[in-house]
């Protein structure tokens, strides 16, 4: 055996214990210091691969490029949701109208009253029921409506008729606060409720008062929202 | 198994998933085991097969290694000694092809014809690749590789 054949031996079996190994070990100094180099490494490496299993894990190391990619994500999320929170108010008036035009011919001023089991029909699975005489209702239709099925009603006043639309599944955005708004040729409240929100429209009927009347006669159903 | 697993993937959350996954499948495979004088290599290979699936199902992020070091995982870190660290980031640093059957014959004590059944190659192909390992972490930590060594 050379000192080449020994140290490829060696060098891929440090531990390798055979008659040549140690023969040419003893006759060849610097083999020797070779392979007691590589038995000395071959610890080190044993020692470098016995990791402690039981090391408790350390929160990784976080960079502030992370840092500043988190923080920008919180602002985009904030700030999609402050807009997201305020642009479906202005839709919501706007599809109110756009509702209320599409049955337009109901809100007309009128005599005729709703059966007091047509309006519980209307009202059933709503969450929400409305006090029998309470107020005059003339049409009541279950609507689909920002996906859901919600009470179209149209109640008669002193001062003309007006559209309400119970609206329990919608979140109402700026506190109790009233939102008016004007559009189609309709004016509109849209007011808090237990529940969601209650909107009513008229053309030329006190909305707000009209509101407050509707709001009066209606009983919200604890957790059905 | 959690060690080999971790020097192969270097990884340590990633190591333990696969170890506790190994494991269970172990379990249910129990039967399958024929001879118990066995169950190290039948349980590495299982681990091993794991690793490879998880590979192949997720498209792992690259494991940079001096942060795999200084910040990855408590294990990693000593403190009472450099030169382990030096070796250490050596290892790591290793092509998986010359780290495994390295970590399996100092670690687990794997002969060079177990090392060649558990990568299904050839006994000369593991010597030359454990050969191969040393030269390179030698080269690593002193500079010196053994054609220079030869010549001196």
């Amino acid at each position: 055996m050379n000192c080449l054949e020994f140290r490829r031996i060696v060098g891929s079996q440090p531990h390798l214990d055979s008659t040549e190994v140690r023969e040419h070990a003893a006759a060849c100094e610097s083999c020797t210091r070779y392979l007691l180099e590589l038995r000395r490494m071959d610890q080190l490496i044993y020692r470098a691969l016995t990791i402690d299993v039981d090391a408790p894990k350390r929160s990784r190391h976080v960079s502030a490029r992370y840092w500043r990619l988190a923080a920008s994500v919180v602002v985009a999320v904030v700030l999609g949701a402050f807009l997201w929170s305020a642009l479906p108010r202005a839709s919501l008036a706007e599809q109110l109208a756009a509702h209320a035009q599409g049955e337009a011919s109901a809100l007309v001023r009128t005599a005729d009253r709703i059966e007091p089991s047509d309006l519980a029909a209307v009202f059933k699975r709503s969450g929400v029921r409305l006090r029998p005489d309470a107020i005059a209702v003339s049409y009541a239709m279950s609507c689909w409506f920002r996906g859901h099925f919600v009470p179209h009603l149209v109640v008669q006043t002193d001062r003309g008729p007006v559209t309400v639309l119970v609206l329990p599944h919608e979140r109402t955005v700026v506190g109790t606060q009233l939102q008016h708004f004007e559009d189609g040729g309709f004016k509109g409240v849209i007011v808090p409720a237990p529940q969601g929100v209650l909107a009513v429209l008229g053309r030329d009927a006190p909305v707000e008062e009209a509101a407050a009347q509707v709001l009066l006669a209606l009983d919200y159903e604890s957790g059905s929202n | 198994m959690l060690r080999l697993v971790f020097w192969l993937c270097r990884d340590r959350a990633l190591a333990e998933d696969v170890v506790q996954e190994s494991l269970l499948r172990a379990w249910k495979a129990i039967d399958s085991l024929a001879d118990p004088a066995a169950a190290r290599s039948w349980l590495l290979t299982i681990a091993r097969r794991e690793l490879a699936r998880v590979f192949e199902r997720r498209r792992l992020p690259t494991v940079d290694i001096d942060s795999a070091i200084e910040s990855g995982d408590a294990a990693l870190v000593v403190t009472e000694s450099p030169e382990l660290e030096d070796m250490r980031r050596a290892i790591l640093r290793l092509d998986v092809s010359y780290r495994e059957p390295l970590v399996m014959q100092v670690l687990l004590g794997l002969t060079a014809e177990e090392i060649a059944g558990q990568l299904d190659m050839g006994v000369p192909a593991v010597l030359t690749r454990l050969f191969r390992a040393r030269q390179l972490l030698r080269k690593q930590l002193t500079g010196v590789s053994d054609d220079e060594d030869d010549r001196a």
